[in-house]
């Protein structure tokens, strides 16, 4: 039975669930409501075996019942299997075991590089100062990585971003291969609250794999800053089955912060 | 002749913090962010800081910013997490007031350690070069030539603060601290900075640290001072004490987007003459609700 009661935020983080591996090891940042709960949705379901870093709490493995707002938030530390310390992390990620991990971005481009630093060509005085690089030059080292964006806007999906803090396929040319870290792959997927992209292999660009239920392609194209890659057929994003909505409403996010999170 | 306590008052401790010092300090968004370390910096009227943070601050610097402390930032993450961008830092950095150093996660840490080593720079990966961050802070990042292999690395200067304001939850009076929550760098940074003052929630008998060593995460021997400053982490948290408060957090962001962080300041900062004032003007129903057990 197809869900038609369900908040896109809840089928972003479906989407990003089924797309996890069983056994992998994924690492999450700040803020990471959406990502968060999609490793506890599929540590629940497909993925007993997946294996998650919960950023700033150094949590490994949090089996905290109930979604938190931040990955630093100390309660992550419920039922985890050991507390790494920041540096540590850091150690485990520029290494380059993690397997994926999740980012959202001020801008991002058809080559799925991240802008954290700022909007606007003059770097001393930018239109829009965002809060930094902080982890995002790792998408060269995370096997690969899923944006995740909580708003579909022409402004945030742009032809090139201002700044990379997080090289994506940089200018689709295979030169970004030497300077990354052992099998680094890019970006894998781009969620959105209308839309799902995958990356085309020989153009390095953006092509769209499935519109969420009801966005029809003018109303994506027309909120997109750049013109995907878009195929002959473009199926319809699969939402939330009976048994996801359970766990999420139920078990992951009885609070509702995914219900809150994207109005 | 006996050991001698580390213990002062904010007012003695953070005296070092003169005008164009460099500090760094613990946090990991809300976790243990020496708030009221920051208080009292504010109330001293201290200028021209250079900001060292953690892969993952705001609160703080924002909140410095604001009342008019800093002079320089380097920038990993500078924002609110759940509350959104930091609009102090945003406004100071789009009218170029502050000067900004944008680094980020993996050279702070390395930049830290080569520091707390007292090696001559931090040795960081070929993937800078996919980045924008030489290009725009060519002050930080140097394109070099690894010896062995010929390949392309980065280098960059160490960090090393000048002072180092930690907080904990337990430190005893020789600075011997514990850590109940997530290793924030805090240790790293320790080793890194020339001077390190400890914030803490209670202070506790030198026996109970003798009688159980391995809990201890911050050593005193690298430590200067001790200061006792409860709840010294609101509205951010004190991992196994309290949480973070979120209702006062969304009110700062509120006030710091509508321009009106000078409000907040005089309410909360230079309207109390302590800590234990702050704690009064926060209300004791408040900081209980916020405790974890």
């Amino acid at each position: 039975m197809a869900n038609t009661d369900y908040a896109v935020a809840e089928l972003m983080a479906c989407v990003m669930a089924r797309d996890f591996k069983d056994g992998e090891l994924g690492a999450m940042g700040a803020a990471s409501q959406i990502p968060m709960a999609a490793a506890k949705l599929a540590r629940a379901t497909h993925a007993p075996n997946l294996n998650w870093l919960s950023g700033g709490s150094g949590a490994i493995n949090s089996k905290l019942p109930y979604l938190v707002q931040s990955a630093a938030d100390y309660r992550n530390l419920f039922g985890a299997e050991c507390r790494l310390s920041m540096e540590d992390i850091v150690d485990i990620e520029v290494r380059g075991r993690c397997d994926f991990s999740c980012y959202g971005a001020i801008q991002v481009d058809k080559h799925g590089n991240l802008n954290m630093l700022a909007v606007g060509g003059d770097y001393k005085h930018p239109k829009m100062r965002g809060p930094g690089s902080v982890g995002l030059s790792l998408s060269a080292a995370f096997q690969r990585f899923y944006i995740y964006l909580t708003h579909h806007d022409p402004r945030i999906l742009v032809e090139k971003v201002d700044y990379i803090s997080g090289p994506g396929f940089c200018d689709g040319t295979p030169e970004r291969d030497q300077y990354v870290q052992p099998g680094a792959n890019g970006p894998c997927l781009c969620i959105t609250p209308l839309a799902v992209f995958d990356f085309d292999e020989k153009k390095r660009e953006m092509r769209l794999k499935s519109l969420h239920p009801g966005v029809s392609l003018d109303t994506l194209l027309s909120r997109t800053g750049f013109k995907p890659i878009v195929p002959a057929r473009v199926p319809e994003t699969e939402p939330p089955n009976d048994a996801e909505m359970r766990l999420l409403r139920e078990v992951i996010d009885r609070e509702g912060i995914l219900r809150r999170l994207i109005r | 002749m006996s050991r001698k306590s580390k213990v002062t008052t904010p007012q003695e401790a953070f005296k070092v913090v003169a005008p164009g010092t460099s500090i760094a300090m613990t946090c990991a968004h809300y976790s243990s962010v020496p708030m009221g370390g920051m208080r009292e910096l504010i109330r001293m009227g201290a200028k021209d800081l250079t900001i060292i943070p953690t892969p993952s601050a705001g609160l703080a610097i924002d909140l410095l910013i604001a009342a008019g402390c800093v002079k320089k930032v380097f920038a990993s993450y500078v924002g609110l997490e759940f509350a959104g961008l930091a609009p102090n830092y945003r406004r100071a950095a789009e009218q170029g007031t502050v000067e900004i150093s944008d680094i980020d996660e993996t050279s702070i840490v390395l930049g830290y350690r080569a520091a707390a080593t007292g090696l001559p720079f931090a040795l960081l990966p070929a993937f800078y070069k996919l980045t924008d961050l030489p290009r725009i802070n060519p002050a930080m990042f140097r394109e070099i030539k690894d010896p062995f292999t010929g390949k392309i690395c980065y280098a960059m200067p160490p960090l090393k603060p000048d002072v180092a304001i930690l907080h904990f939850p337990q430190c005893d009076a020789y600075g011997n601290a514990r850590q109940l929550g997530g290793h924030h760098t805090e240790l790293l940074i320790a080793k890194a900075s020339d001077h390190v003052i400890v914030t803490t929630e209670e202070i506790i008998p030198h026996e109970e640290v003798m009688a159980d060593p391995v809990r201890t995460t911050l050593p005193g021997i690298l430590v200067d001072s001790v200061v006792k400053l409860p709840y010294g982490a609101h509205p951010g948290s004190c991992p196994a004490r309290y949480s973070y408060d979120e209702q006062h957090i969304l009110e700062y962001a509120r006030l710091a987007r509508e321009g009106k962080t000078r409000d907040y300041i005089a309410k909360y900062i230079t309207g109390t003459k302590d800590n234990a004032a702050y704690l009064d003007a926060i209300g004791a129903s408040r900081l209980m609700a916020l405790r974890i057990n």
